[in-house]
């Protein structure tokens, strides 16, 4: 009989001990699933976007510190609130947000489905974890490549290059372009062609026309660029690209000096040196 | 040549016995030791806490170590970019006006002239002596930074990463050669010293503070808090087109820019220091090669300045007056 009242009592503080964090957890911020399902399709070299809701249960305003952990080898995942990468997110009471998760994939993978976790950690240290499945997609996959290791152009001036894709995958790939992020001011001029139809193994080759304002400062520069359909994205691909300075006002300057030079010593010839 | 070293060696002692220089150069050398002292030991502090990890993760028996993070010790001169700014132009201006402004209240000019001492000459010395107090006070920072980084720093500088900090000082030196001649310029040009040394401050207040703001606010992102294209939630498209619609506007402020030697003095020190990003890989050299337009900027508006001082000078009738 005091057997059973102490292990009676050993369970009761066990239950009070481990109780309260997960009963406040589940108040405090419920992680709602996914808009569709926790499971998505991937594509090997590609990104896919999941959306998640985080919801703050509780009646005090919380911060949230958002984790992707457990990745595959070669994985790689990141948070977007409003179109900014973000790792944590502040919720008032009743407050919900819906947070973009980005999840590249590596342009080999060896397995053809995978799991991992996001981790929730409150300020307070209370964590909550929500698994995430996804499948591999074979049929569809893109490559992207450039043989171009270093590229050079003066300021005020426009140039292209040459940004090879391959349709690695199973299916044919239609309507693909590409996406390309340049620096401030700098401008696209054109992609050609504007769109490419490749079939399983074809490649193809776009040739993109880029000018650099005449503001811009000499230095070394990076842009970055992928392909993309509405079935699959390639991985981003960067181009070092080193601006250098256009020699007209340096000719201007250089001309300048020079004036004042010729226009001193015909002074001193004419008035003497005193 | 003995003419011109002579007046040199006259300035460089005049300028020590100068309580305003020596105000000047005594805040500007405490400002340098302050800021680089604290960078030496921002960089200290970055060591420290990595090998502090270190050691905790070697004591938990972990193999995979971070790698150290980029240091970056060359950058513990970055606020010297802004004191040489403001008060290494100061000091330069208050040089090249009492230079000239010194002799003609005394009536020495009238002596030294009256002497068989060229008028080209009497400004060589002159411009040799104040450059050589110029030169003395980069090198005595440069020195005052090289210690700090090793001393308090605790890292030793890599060949590059000293070739990068001399060719900052010497920037350094060239922007404030640039304020000297200007000074010495004006004081020759301008018959009354006070007037000259307001308008010498006004054209430093315009070139250092008013052309590199109207480069920043005027830059159409800059107009809202956040950038301007992002507040106004335009695509990159969208923004490439609106730009193109400013080209002008953007050419003029680009231009307007571009006529301020501070702009200059900080681009191209910024780069030599890795305090802009995108230089890190490049050796010195390559760092010059591309901003050699900035090289230009420092340099050729202080030769202009000094042939019209020349000129200037070997007219003036009115310059044994006091």
């Amino acid at each position: 009989m005091k057997t059973a009242k102490i292990i009676s009592a050993l369970i009761i503080l066990t239950l009070l001990l481990l109780g309260p964090p997960f009963t406040f957890m589940t108040m405090a911020a419920e992680v709602g699933t996914t808009e569709l399902s926790a499971n998505y399709l991937v594509v090997p070299g590609g990104e896919t976007i999941a959306k998640i809701k985080v919801e703050n249960k509780d009646i005090k305003l919380h911060h949230f510190n958002l984790q992707a952990t457990e990745l595959p080898e070669g994985f790689k995942a990141y948070f977007l609130l409003e179109g900014k990468l973000t790792e944590t997110i502040e919720l008032n009471p009743s407050d919900k947000r819906l947070i973009e998760l980005h999840i590249e994939a590596p342009l080999k993978v060896l397995k053809d489905s995978g799991t991992f976790k996001i981790k929730f950690l409150r300020e307070d240290g209370i964590e909550s974890f929500m698994p995430i499945s996804f499948t591999i997609n074979h049929d569809f996959a893109l490559e992207i490549t450039n043989g171009i290791k270093k590229l050079e152009i003066m300021n005020g001036k426009s140039t292209s290059f040459d940004i090879a894709v391959t349709n690695t995958g199973n299916k044919e790939l239609k309507t693909l372009g590409l996406k390309v992020d340049l620096p401030y001011k700098w401008s696209l001029e054109n992609v050609i062609p504007d769109k490419l139809t490749l079939k399983p193994g074809e490649n193809g080759v776009l040739k993109v026309n880029v000018s650099v304002p005449s503001t811009q400062a000499a230095g070394n520069f990076v842009i970055k660029i992928k392909s993309f359909n509405e079935d699959a994205t390639s991985s981003e691909i960067s181009i070092p690209i080193k601006v250098i300075a256009s020699a007209s006002y340096a000719w201007w300057v250089i001309g300048l000096v020079l004036v004042f030079g010729v226009v001193t010593i015909l002074y001193f010839r004419k008035h003497g040196r005193r | 040549m003995n003419a011109t070293w002579n007046i040199a060696r006259k300035e460089i002692t005049d300028a020590l016995r100068n309580k305003l220089f020596l105000t000047i150069l005594g805040m500007l050398l405490t400002l340098t030791v302050v800021s680089v002292v604290l960078g030496a030991y921002q960089v200290r502090m970055t060591v420290d806490n990595y090998n502090n990890s270190i050691n905790f993760l070697k004591s938990l028996g972990k193999a995979d170590l971070p790698p150290m993070p980029n240091l970056n010790p060359i950058s513990a001169s970055k606020g010297f970019v802004n004191y040489i700014g403001m008060l290494g132009a100061l000091l330069a201006m208050i040089l090249g006006n009492s230079a000239i402004v010194k002799e003609r209240r005394s009536g020495t000019l009238k002596l030294i002239l009256s002497r068989r001492v060229f008028r080209d000459t009497l400004l060589n010395g002159k411009l040799l002596g104040n450059l050589t107090l110029l030169a003395g006070i980069t090198l005595l920072s440069g020195v005052i930074t090289f210690i700090s980084v090793f001393a308090i720093g605790k890292v030793v500088l890599s060949g590059g990463d000293v070739v990068r900090m001399g060719l900052f000082f010497l920037m350094s030196f060239l922007y404030m050669t640039f304020f000297l001649v200007l000074g010495i310029t004006l004081a020759v040009m301008v018959g009354n010293g006070n007037k000259a040394l307001l308008l010498t401050v006004i054209i430093w207040l315009v070139l250092a503070f008013v052309f590199p703001q109207i480069g920043e606010t005027m830059d159409m992102d800059n107009q809202l808090p956040g950038g301007f294209f992002a507040q106004m939630g335009m695509t990159r498209d969208q923004e490439h087109k609106l730009l193109e619609k400013f080209k002008f506007y953007e050419t003029l402020r680009d231009g307007i820019e571009e006529m301020s030697p501070t702009k200059h003095y900080e681009r191209i020190s910024f780069a030599l220091l890795n305090v802009k990003p995108g230089f890190e890989k490049n050796t010195p050299t390559e760092v010059l090669g591309l901003k050699w337009i900035n090289l230009l900027g420092l340099t050729a508006p202080s030769i202009i300045l000094w042939l019209i001082a020349y000129m200037a000078f070997l007219r003036r009738e009115d310059i044994y007056q006091n």
